[in-house]
Order: C-alpha cells, then structure tokens, then sequence
C-alpha cells in the first residue's frame, strides 16, 4: 500500500512537473522553475514544524479538521435522511454548507498566507516575481479543497443512495457538485484577495484582509436584507421575457463574473513581494498613544506589584496589536455582533423570570462562548518569536504576571460589559430582578473565563500560530451552541422558576467563581513557569524555583 | 570611463507621510568599494532597499546595471547580491540546503553551485556544519551564510548592510580580503556600517547620508583634508554635528542609581 502511495506519488510529481503542466503555468505567467522550487520549500518548511499555521501544508491538522467535517456533515446527512427530502434539495444543502465553510476556511487561509508574509520578507530580494510567489503561496488552497470537500461529503454522497426518486448516479453528481463548489470557492477567495491587493493601499492591506475574513458571516447575515433590497427594486422587471434574451443576460452576467475573478487571479502578480515590508508593517507607522496610568493598570498593580502591572499591560496591548489574534478574533466579534448579539437584545423586554422564554437567558453563556475562543487564540502570536523576553525574567514575577494577564481579560471581557449592561437591566425589569440577573450572569461568565483562561498554555502570544485554529472553530461553535443550549434550558425550566433558587444558584455561582478564578491565576502562573522551562531545557532549575 | 553600475538620481522616499529621503543622487562606478555611512534613522538601509528592488522609490530615478527600479525589479535582483542588515532566515533548512535555496532561485546550474557551495563553507569554515539548522548556527555563522548566499551567483554588484556584524576576528579579516578581491575583479561593493575604521580601510569612497540627505561624497582622504579631522570617525561628527556624548552618559548612570 505504501509502495502504491509512492508510485501515484510520483507519477503525479511527474506530470505536474512535465512540460504541459510547465506551459500551463507559463501561460499564467508563473515562473516554472522558481515555483517549484517555492513549493518544495514550503512543504520542507511545513514538514520540519517551522510554518504550523497554514492548513493545506500542516498534514495533521488537515487530518484533524477533515474528520471533524466529516462527523458534522455525517450527522446532517443522517438528519436529513430521515426526513427523506427531494434529491435536488439535498444536493442543495451540501453544496450550499460546502461552499459556506470552505469560503470561510480558504479566506482565512488566502489571507493569512498573503497578510502575514514572513516567508516573503526573507525572499523579497531573491529574483522572485509577484506571480510566482503569489500562486506559490496559495497552491495549498487545492490542498484544502481535495482533503476537506471528499470528507465533508462521502457519507452525504453515499447515503444519498437512499433517497426516494435519486437516480444511480446521484452520489457521483453530488460528489462531483461540491467538487467544483470547492474549487470555485478557492478560485473565488484568490481573486477577493487579487483584489485587495490591486487596490488597497500595502498598508491597510492587513486591516482589509481580516474584514475580507469577515465576508461569509456577513453574507449569512445579510441575507435577508438583501433579499428585501432584490425586492424593492423589483429585479424581475429587469429580466427580459424571451428565453433567448434571458440566456443572453445570464451569460454576460456569468462572463463579468469570470472576467472579475480573472481579473482578480491577475492582479495577485501586481508587485507582492515589493511591498510584502509594508504589508507586514502594516498601520505600525501610526504612533501609538502614551498612555496614562490607567485604572486597569492601577488594579493590577494592586493585585500583584509591577509584574502584574507588567501582564496587564501586555496582554490589553498585543490583543489590540497582534496580527494571529486579530485575525482569529475579528470574525467571531463580527460573528457576535451581527448574528448572536440582535438576536438576544430582542428579547429584553421578556424579563428571565417571567414563565414565557426569554433569550436574554442566552446572555451569560455568550461571554463564555467567545471566551472560549478568544482565550484559544490568545495563546498564539505572530511574533511569537519574542517569547525569549520572559526568559530572562525570574520565575518568582510570573505569578504576579499570571494575575495581571488575568486581570486584563476579566476586566475588559467580563467586568466592563457587565457594568455596561446592568443599568440597562435595571431600567427594563427593575431593580431587583435586573440586579440579580447581572450578578448571576457576572458570576457564570466569570467561572467559564477561569475554565477556559486554563487553556492558556503558555505566556500569550509566544506559540506559533498552528492551521487547527480556523479550520476547526465551526466545529467547536457548534457544539459550544448545543453546549450553551443545554444551560439555557436548565435556567428557564429549572432555576428561574423560584426567585429564591435564583439567588441560591447565584450565591453558589459568586463562590465557585471566587474560588475557580484564584485556582485559575495559580494554575497560568505554573503552566508559564513549565512551559518556559521546557522550552529552555532548564526544568530542573525550575522544580527548584517553584518548589522553594 | 565605463558607465554606472547603479545610479541614483533625486531619489525621494516616504515611510507613510514622512519623507526620510530627501532628492538623493549619486552614482557608483564598476570595481569601486563605496562606504555608505549615516547615524541611525538616517536612510542608509533604506537606500540598500530601493538599490536592492524591495523597496518603491516615490519620486526620481534608480537605474542598476542598466535596469530601471522598480519596474525591473526581478532582473535586477538576478544581478546583485544583497546582505541585509537584520536578515530573517528560513530556520529549520540546514546552511547547505538555504544556498542550495538561494543559487537555485539565481539560476544557478547545479554543478556550479555545488562546487560554489563547498568551496565557500570551506573558506567560511562553516563545511562541518553545513548539515547543521540554521537554529542551530551562532550570529556569526548565520552571518556566514547571509555572505556567501549573496556571493553564490557571481553578482556585479554586491550591497552590505553591516556585514561584519557577529564575525570573528579572522572571519572579518577574510571578508575585507574578498572584498578587495571582488573590487579588483570588477564588481561594485557598496558597503554601509557604523565600524568606520573598517570603512576606511577598505573603501575607495565614501557617501556619507544624514537625515535623508547626502553630505558628503568623496574619498576618505579628500574628506579628511576637507574638514581637517585625523580619522574617518572624526570626519562622520564634524559632517553630522555630533553631540558629545558625555552628558548622556552620565544622565543614564544617574537614572541607574536611582
């Protein structure tokens, strides 16, 4: 098996590698011999651990996401299958859900490996052109494609044999559907990237790549709006009522789109690698502002001394500034901001206590949901190669820094919103149940940041970023929704039904959170010692440390 | 007299809004070793970048080896060799594999290139460790092999950015003597540092760049003579109204006993 593995290996090597594919991609303007020599250099990179963070290049993690697509659409085709649906509807949905994640998913990759060029500042003087480098870089994307789409629809495909009125070779057509919708989708996020490129300044480069990232949520989001708008403008008078016309008019708008994303491939061989320094300096020629001392700072240092102080201050500002946090955290807040938040504030007239449902329920365990997430990502930087600052600090400040890290995302992720949101509260259920309900919540988001602050393995920001990050944060949103749905019915069937079990659970909650967040600072402190330790080879200096 | 190799002519250059190089313009002649030298934040690196085509210059004209920048940019990266300043290195590649890299990218044929290779790690003394990672390499070494990859492909022109940064006493000595050699077989050295008894001794001329501007081209002796100054040094704090350093000094010492 393994010798055959090798053998198809080879010949593809062979082929990709022959003169026709060599005309191909002189044809696009590539440089043959300098992009095979790109692409053996990635995969030597990916191989040998030094790149982790793109997914079409990091096999495990291609691995890991495949199988985690694959038992979410295994369990939508199941779903599905039961209610026995019209073959076209089926079809419809996998290829509709294969298309949404893959844009997702490849977006973020085409951006990560165009917005954050370290390989292109160490090859920026090397006789490279924009072409080459650029579609280089993003061969992985096909990668992607050919791992993710066959997992994300074998079982669909397969178990569509099933379905009343499909015909023999329905599995074939819809395997092959979401094929194309795979490819199309890389092509598609390639030519946005083209785009971008083309026209927005190298310096904003960044900032526009991660609202490109952006783009399938809003899509989502807007949906409907944009339904409303096809509407007004009443877009049927436009379509003329001859079959001939109507095909013309089809197939100049299909001809635009072709031309545009043409057009956008193309421009991905406008001067790239001249201007990878400004793209990866991006906004850094804004000066930032000297700040004053300010309250966060002032608890911290109440907390812990100077290295508190020290934490605090360094994670408010890497999370504003580094490039991996942004990039995993500007599309949940987006995410939050458009889908999840709306949806809730509907519900703030219905008071939690009252007996009919209200989806401020939904409220605490939010925090907790984009926690979760955010405190994955906080783990990884993009200068993650700055990490050896803290080891010239001794082990005996990190507790302290622990705290402060701590302090930082507690005040700004939890304590703040809560203060913003409780007057509001207040003002729409009055007093005592507005009050109670804001202490509850404080309570609950609080134990779920001293759960998940445990993920932080490491001093934020010191690990290279890893490919598992993007591609499995669906999955780890939906069972953080079947999670956060289980919770909410536990507070409306069982816990907000006597007003005295409310403020039971919640004196409970205020003493688990008590508890659970100085647990949680001790627990960083140790996890930033040993993996310090570790990483310098000195453990037994600090078993030392730590044990005196 | 043979034409320019590179010429620099009102070259103007903005970071965002803030022009750090004001209407710069000289040129450099074949075999010449031109110091380039200027305090920190004066332009220098800046000036290698737009010579090298990694970066855009906003107004003026830069022509190397006959080539217009930026618009040729990728032939006129196939002629240079470039060492920067504070180079980022692909590190899990052995030192082998990176000039592998390098050669081949400059076309190179792989004869050439592996015999280039073990006759340059040889003389760097690097060739026992060439199956080494990068990582693994001390500054020097990695400097080592930023030199040689800039070497590998028989460049005319070669652009260094503070090349003796992390070398050895006897690595140093071997640099400066292939430089001299380099310059005596016809390529141009453009060599920026702040070590400028160094510069004194290998460069034939010296530009001398302060706040984006160019003050001084000229030899080193010309230069001495002009302004009156015994050393090179001395003549870089007449040019650039250097402050005396004492009161620094001893402020920082002050602040330290605090």
């Amino acid at each position: 098996m393994k010798d055959l593995l090798e053998l198809l290996r080879d010949r593809l090597r062979r082929v990709t590698r022959g003169p026709r594919a060599t005309r191909v991609l002189q044809g696009l303007g590539i440089d043959p011999k300098r992009y095979w020599l790109l692409i053996d250099l990635f995969d030597t990179l990916s191989e040998r651990g030094e790149v982790m963070d793109q997914l079409g290049r990091n096999g495990v993690a291609l691995q890991m996401a495949s199988w985690i697509y694959a038992a979410i659409f295994g369990f939508m085709a199941l779903a599905l299958l039961v209610s026995r649906p019209a073959p076209g509807l089926y079809a419809a949905a996998f290829v509709g859900m294969t298309a949404f994640l893959l844009f997702f998913i490849l977006l973020s990759e085409a951006g990560n490996s165009l917005m954050n060029p370290n390989e292109a500042l160490i090859l920026a003087h090397q006789p490279i052109d924009g072409a080459t480098y650029t579609y280089a870089k993003l061969t992985h994307l096909v990668r992607i494609v050919f791992s993710l789409v066959p997992a994300m629809n074998a079982v669909p495909a397969v178990g569509s044999v099933t379905l009343p009125l499909a015909p023999w070779y329905f599995p074939f057509v819809l395997f092959a559907a979401t094929l194309a919708t795979g490819l199309l989708a890389a092509l598609l996020c390639c030519a946005i990237y083209g785009w971008l490129i083309r026209f927005v300044p190298a310096k904003r480069l960044k900032a526009a790549g991660q609202l490109a990232g952006t783009l399938p949520f809003l899509l989502v989001t807007m949906m409907g709006q944009l339904e409303k708008l096809g509407r007004s403008l009443h877009l049927e008078r436009w379509i003329p009522a001859s079959p001939v016309a109507q095909f013309g008019l089809a197939a100049a708008a299909g001809l635009t789109a072709l031309a545009a994303v043409i057009y956008g491939l193309r421009s991905l061989s406008a001067d790239y690698l001249l201007n990878a320094g400004a793209i990866a300096r991006g906004a850094s020629h804004k000066k930032a502002h000297a700040r004053r001392f300010s309250l966060g700072e002032r608890i911290a240092l109440w907390v812990g001394g100077q290295p508190a102080r020290a934490g605090y201050v360094y994670l408010s500002r890497m999370s504003r500034r580094d490039f991996q946090f942004r990039r995993q955290a500007f599309p949940l807040l987006v995410m939050v901001a458009v889908i999840y938040v709306p949806l809730i504030a509907r519900g703030w007239h219905t008071s939690p206590f009252d007996r009919s449902f209200s989806s401020m329920h939904l409220a605490p365990h939010l925090f907790g949901f984009v926690m979760f997430s955010m405190c994955n990502a906080m783990i990884y930087g993009a200068e993650y190669k700055g990490w050896w600052i803290f080891q010239s600090a001794p082990v005996r400040a990190f507790p302290a820094f622990a705290r402060g890290v701590y302090t930082a995302v507690y005040l700004q992720a939890i304590l703040l919103p809560h203060l913003f949101l409780t007057p509001l509260f207040i003002w729409a259920w009055g007093l005592w149940h507005g009050g109670l309900f804001a202490v509850f919540s404080l309570a609950v988001a609080s134990i779920y940041l001293s759960l998940e602050m445990r993920l932080v393995e490491s001093i934020p920001f010191t690990r290279q970023a890893l490919a598992t990050g993007n591609a499995t944060l669906m999955g780890t949103m939906i069972a953080g929704g079947v999670a956060m749905g289980a919770a909410v019915g536990l507070q409306y069937f069982l816990i907000f039904r006597s007003e005295l079990l409310v403020c039971v659970v919640t004196a409970g909650l205020c003493a688990v959170a008590f508890v659970s967040t100085r647990l949680c600072a001790a627990h960083i402190a140790d996890n930033i010692a040993f993996d310090l330790a570790t990483a310098s080879g000195e453990a037994s200096a600090f078993y030392r440390e730590i044990g005196s | 007299m043979a034409q320019p190799i590179v010429t620099f002519d009102r070259v103007t250059f903005s970071y965002a809004s803030v022009e750090v190089l004001h209407a710069i313009s000289f040129a450099l002649n074949p075999g010449e070793i031109v110091g380039l030298l200027g305090p920190n934040g004066a332009g220098k690196s800046t000036t290698l970048k737009i010579m090298s085509g990694l970066l855009s210059p906003a107004n003026g004209v830069v022509s190397v080896c006959g080539l217009s920048l930026p618009e040729q940019a990728v032939s006129v990266k196939q002629r240079i060799g470039y060492v920067p300043e504070a180079a980022a290195l692909f590190e899990s590649l052995t030192g082998e594999e990176f000039l592998q890299l390098s050669g081949r990218l400059h076309d190179v044929d792989e004869e050439t290139l592996e015999e280039r290779i073990r006759s340059i790690l040889q003389t760097f003394d690097l060739y026992s460790d060439r199956v080494s990672r990068l990582d693994t390499y001390s500054k020097g070494m990695r400097q080592k092999i930023l030199i040689a990859a800039a070497l590998l492909h028989n460049p005319d022109l070669v652009l260094l950015d503070e090349p003796l940064s992390g070398l050895d006493v006897n690595a140093s000595i071997m640099v400066k003597d292939l430089l001299a050699a380099l310059a005596s077989s016809g390529k141009t050295i453009l060599y920026s540092s702040h070590v400028l008894d160094v510069v004194e001794k290998i460069c034939t001329r010296v530009l001398i760049i302060n706040e984006g501007r160019l003050i001084a081209d000229s030899t080193p002796g010309e230069l001495k003579t002009e302004t009156g100054a015994a050393t090179l040094e001395d003549v870089f704090r007449v040019l650039t109204n250097a402050k005396d350093v004492d009161p620094g000094v001893s402020r920082v010492v002050a602040s330290l006993r605090q």
